[in-house]
């Protein structure tokens, strides 16, 4: 469906965004495109779709060309971009009338795909309503059916959740899974949240400085780390030599770390934990709090742009002690400080990147810096409880 | 691919994708008809208070008119349409962070239907202000164009209006900010309009301002106006009309252009 061969696309100011990008789409997947700010995946989408032509490289769609053929490639794709696209001074029908029109649709189809559309997405009760009054999560199903208009086989959503609440969000999810299954629609999405790569996507391409830097289904993905993962937290702040003894030990595949906890990834963790504990005091450190887990899909993407997040981003990182655990309990509940802690990066990367500057994208919380826990802990959560407990930090 | 699409046809498509798009911004207008009376009010201010102000300025020696609101009422015709036109880039740039022109831009819609629909539409908005204009104007005593000069008036409107609305648009998509669109429209209307002989006969300029204004396409659009006003249809007032028309495609052409171009 996607065919991406040595794709490079350098801006005009010399800057690099994507570097000999190489990977496949194919027909009927659902492929997730992650990766941090600025890491190319908005000039990747562009370049698909069109928008902008890459520098050097090629990229097929549909089996066109992107350069060569365009306006075939247009036909054969659907697009929800991240701000809206649908004109909140039209009605709900109105734009699916409108979109219809633009993709050359005779009369009688159009009219057909409109109710189907509509019949799809439950929009019938808001078809007359203007599209400024719809909630963000109408708005966004409405994005989705105008992308559908012309039944395109691929459909590229660039942050599709984006500013959506809890609800809306898995409920967009359902949607996006349906029109995988029953209309074998090709989902190309890109986004921030790596619940949602895990929940959709059957296969994940992790971007960042402008590379590919892992490709695999979630749980391969997850596998290459090792089954087990230990969370240490120490009251000693750590040392270089305390990281260079952790990885030099045996059954131990990855260390990472974060400020004074170290994530350690192994086969076999719950007969290797006691052995850690000892490795531990022969270091002279004080293990503070100690949890073993699986591999979540934040271990993964930590794994693979951690280190570039540090670099760039050190002073996030700080000032977000919780950066991890926030991932560690967004995990569990799809929700957390994390996931803002994102949204923020986010619109700062489209404030930047995108020529139009994220104003009419997701509202911001600003105000939210909620305060931070020991990670481990909320990692264990259930679901309600940590919703009373947010009440409880922003009360503090 | 989707058996739906029909397969490409330019021409057939840039008609229909105009027709289409410009229909849409009529809807717009015709559903906020608020702002095409807002176009109108500063307009009006103008015509009343400098009518006023330089009421005097009709008994000079040498003043082309008997009365100074007959003098100025093509003036502020023309005044119309550059705010009218400078105003288009700006709607351009609500398309644009609503997300409304990516998703245009990857719909398989002629690039430049997406031009002329925005021009067209601001032509068609300039000419229905006009028209409230020269009415008003009638009744503040500025008479009404006379025999085919009433045909006439609307034809140069339009070229002025499509040409300046082109020139908007592009620097909208060259700009891409709001900000500095503003700023360059206030700066560029407000110059372009003294200009011309639009409040004080060319006459009355000193010798180098005449010259700036021979390239100045509002003051061939002042003086066509004007000399539809008068009926009387002159070689000067043809000359008028063919510069406005060389304006007019010209703008239009670098608008396309740089629609055509904004994919790197």
């Amino acid at each position: 469906m996607i065919k991406i061969d040595h794709l490079t696309k350098e801006y005009a100011s010399g800057r690099r965004a994507i570097q000999d990008i190489t990977f496949q789409v194919t027909s009927g997947e659902i492929f997730g495109f992650l990766g941090p700010n600025g890491a190319g995946k908005t000039t990747t989408i562009k370049i698909l779709t069109t928008l902008l032509r890459p520098t050097s490289g090629s990229a097929v769609v549909s089996g066109y060309n992107v350069v060569e053929n365009p306006l075939a490639v247009r036909m054969s794709f659907g697009y929800v971009g991240q701000q809206s696209g649908v004109d909140p001074a039209l009605t709900v029908r109105e734009n699916l009338l409108l979109q219809g029109r633009l993709y050359h649709l005779a009369p009688s189809t159009l009219r057909e795909r409109i109710s189907f559309l509509l019949d799809l997405f439950d929009l019938n009760g808001a078809a007359d309503m203007w599209v400024g009054a719809l909630s963000g999560g109408m708005k966004r199903k409405l994005d989705i059916g105008a992308a559908l208009i012309h039944q395109p086989r691929l459909l590229f959503l660039d942050e599709p959740t984006l500013g959506l609440d809890p609800q809306s969000r898995s409920d967009l999810w359902a949607y996006i899974r349906r029109l995988n299954r029953e209309q074998g629609v090709t989902l190309f999405l890109t986004t921030h949240y790596l619940d949602e790569v895990d929940q959709l996507a059957s296969r994940v391409g992790i971007l960042d400085l402008g590379r590919i830097q892992a490709i695999g289904t979630p749980d391969q993905l997850k596998d290459s780390l090792g089954a087990d993962c230990i969370h240490l937290s120490f009251k000693q702040p750590l040392s270089d030599a305390h990281l260079a003894f952790f990885r030099g030990k045996e059954p131990i595949k990855e260390v990472i770390r974060q400020e004074d906890r170290l994530r350690l990834y192994l086969q076999n963790g719950r007969a290797t934990l006691p052995k850690v504990l000892q490795w531990v005091d022969e270091q002279g450190l004080t293990a503070e709090t100690v949890v073993l887990t699986r591999p979540t899909f934040d271990d993964v993407f930590l794994k693979y742009t951690g280190k570039s997040l540090e670099k760039e981003n050190t002073k996030e990182i700080e000032s977000s002690s919780s950066w991890g655990g926030g991932w560690g309990k967004k995990w569990g509940d799809q929700q957390g400080d994390g996931q803002k802690e994102w949204e923020k990066w986010k619109k700062e990367d489209a404030a930047e990147g995108s020529s139009a500057g994220g104003k009419a994208g997701a509202v911001a919380e600003p105000e939210d810096t909620a305060p931070q826990k020991e990670w481990p802990q909320q990692k264990d959560w259930p679901k309600k409880d940590w919703k009373e407990g947010e009440g409880e930090w922003k009360q503090k | 691919m989707a058996p739906l699409l029909e397969r490409p046809q330019p021409v057939k498509w840039f008609v229909s994708d105009t027709f289409v798009l410009f229909n849409k911004y009529l809807l717009m207008t015709w559903r906020m008809p608020i702002w095409t009376f807002f176009g109108l009010v500063q307009p009006l201010l103008w015509l009343i208070i400098f009518g006023q102000l330089f009421k005097s300025l009709a008994q000079l020696p040498g003043f082309p008119e008997g009365n100074y609101v007959q003098f100025l009422a093509p003036g502020i015709i023309v005044m119309t349409v550059l705010f009218g036109s400078s105003w288009s880039g700006v709607n351009l740039l609500r398309d644009l962070t609503f997300g409304i022109m990516e998703k245009l831009l990857v719909a398989p819609v002629s690039r430049s239907s997406i031009v002329m629909s925005r021009l067209l539409h601001t032509g068609f908005t300039v000419v229905v202000q006009v028209f409230l204009l020269v009415v008003v104007a009638a009744f503040l005593g500025a008479g009404l164009p006379r025999g085919g000069g009433i045909l006439w008036v609307w034809v140069a409107v339009l070229l002025l209006a499509i040409g300046f609305s082109a020139v908007s648009n592009a620097l909208a998509m060259i700009l891409k900010r709001e900000e500095p669109l503003v700023v360059m429209g206030n700066m560029l209307t407000l110059p372009l309009l003294f200009f011309s002989p639009a409040l004080v006969p060319i006459d009355f300029m000193p010798r180098w301002m005449q010259i700036v204004s021979r390239f100045n396409p509002a003051t061939y659009g002042v003086e066509a106006v004007r000399a539809c006003y008068h009926g009387v249809l002159l070689p000067s007032f043809w000359m008028s009309m063919a510069v406005l028309a060389f304006f007019s495609i010209a703008s239009v052409l670098f608008a396309v252009f740089i629609f055509n171009q904004d994919r790197s």
